[in-house]
């Protein structure tokens, strides 16, 4: 009777240990890394050259975050969401210096415009 | 026994190395730290450049403790990205201060172009000003000079009429003066001409229905041409004419009964004729005279004696 109660405690705890590992993998907090990928398609990076490669790094990180969390590396894991949201920030960062980098050229332009229009001397960049 | 310290110290030597060489990411996260650190971003954004710095400082120590390890790579990766991050953030904020400085720029030539536009304008209105005065002194002494030309055309216009006027009355005087010289004239003429008829009115006396000889009238022979001692006769014989404005006369031509009578009857008609004509050269009107040749026909005296036949040539007025 001993042997029998034992062996199926053991057999729960073999069970629940197997489903554990295979069907949940490790949790951890993509919150942060989503979020900078979202600000950073948010700001155009997708249509920024520069920007977009470096939005595309974000996204197969979070995607390799997802495989090794799946996989059980759960601070490895974390570790790649890091480098998936520093990309997106600097994916947003790169789309809005662009965006800055165009609206100066335009103010600039439309001071030279002006200048011209009315017949001042214009100045040198 | 010996070997085995060697291939240790070998080994560990060899891990010493394998150790020492940093990671491809590690090796970008300091270039683009250095890059950052020492360029515009250490200037613009230092926070950035600081968070770069820490983020490398922990890859530096974590590839001091686990070289190889996957955090020291992902340490190194994400340094080189805050890095690259600081330098992005430092481009941004140099490229809104040269939108600003820019839109600066705009608002202060928009400034320099309105207040250029208003000095135009004010510069503009002051010449407009100056010409529309300047106009209105010459279209004021245009004015003035009109009136006086308007003046001075009435003035010559009115001394033009009283000169006109003073010319027809001079001429009108003179005129006046003339006709009345004239009249005078025509007055002493005509009562010296009555006088002179007067004078001869014992000569030559003109009555109705009466017939006068001519006496003294006389002409070549054979001929209708008058003798020099005709005239005095035949003066007489005008003044009476003038003197009766009114009277008719018949001039007959007669001629004695030598010759054929159809001759002397076509002399005596050409004497009448002659003496008609003489009368009308001095003056008196055809139409007052008809001249009639009654030949031989009607003689005053003999033909027998020389007296009588001097006295049949003869040539009449009667008075109608």
């Amino acid at each position: 009777m001993k042997n029998l109660r034992f062996t199926t405690i053991a057999a729960g705890f073999s069970l629940a240990a197997t489903i554990s590992a295979c069907g949940g993998g490790a949790v951890i907090n993509k919150e942060s890394s989503t979020s900078a990928i979202r600000v950073a398609e948010e700001s155009g990076a997708s249509t920024v050259p520069n920007a977009s490669l470096y939005l595309q790094f974000a996204r197969e990180g979070l995607e390799s975050a997802k495989k090794l969390a799946a996989d059980g590396e759960k601070e490895q894991a974390e570790s790649m969401l890091l480098r998936a949201q520093v990309d997106a920030e600097l994916a947003a960062a790169l789309s809005r210096s662009d965006t800055d980098q165009k609206e100066a050229t335009e103010a600039i332009d439309r001071v030279r415009k002006l200048r011209q229009d009315n017949q001042l001397p214009t100045r040198g960049n | 026994m010996k070997t085995y310290p060697i291939i240790a110290i070998a080994c560990a030597g060899l891990l010493m190395a394998c150790a020492s060489v940093p990671p491809a990411e590690l090796v970008s996260a300091r270039r683009s730290y250095a890059q950052a650190s020492n360029g515009q971003a250490n200037r613009l954004v230092p926070a950035e450049v600081h968070k770069a710095f820490t983020a490398l400082s922990l890859a530096e120590e974590s590839f001091k403790n686990d070289p190889d390890s996957y955090k020291t790579r992902d340490l190194a990766y994400v340094a080189d990205r805050k890095a690259m991050l600081a330098e992005a953030l430092a481009v941004t904020v140099n490229e809104r201060a040269a939108t600003v400085q820019a839109d600066k720029d705009y608002q202060t030539v928009q400034t320099q172009i309105m207040k250029s536009t208003k000095d135009e304008l004010a510069a503009a209105e002051r010449s407009a000003v100056v010409q529309s005065d300047k106009l209105a002194a010459e279209q004021g002494a245009r004015v003035d000079a009109e009136a006086k030309a308007a003046d001075a055309r009435t003035e010559a216009a009115r001394v033009k009429d009283s000169t006109d006027a003073h010319a027809r009355m001079v001429k009108a005087t003179s005129d006046a003066e003339a006709f009345r010289v004239k009249g005078l004239a025509d007055a002493e003429a005509r009562r010296m001409a009555a006088q002179k008829v007067r004078d001869d009115e014992t000569i030559l006396r003109l009555e109705k229905g009466k017939k006068v000889v001519l006496t003294g009238v006389t002409f070549q022979t054979n001929k209708a041409t008058l003798t020099g001692d005709s005239e005095p006769i035949l003066s007489r014989a005008y003044n009476a004419l003038v003197a009766n404005p009114d009277a008719q006369i018949e001039i007959s031509g007669h001629t004695d009964n030598v010759g054929d009578d159809a001759y002397n009857q076509s002399l005596s008609l050409e004497r009448a004729q002659t003496v008609k004509n003489w009368l009308v050269r001095k003056g008196i009107a055809s139409q007052r005279m008809k001249t009639v040749g009654k030949g031989e026909n009607e003689p005053v005296g003999s033909n027998t004696t020389t007296e009588g036949r001097a006295s049949n040539r003869r040539i009449e007025f009667y008075v109608e």
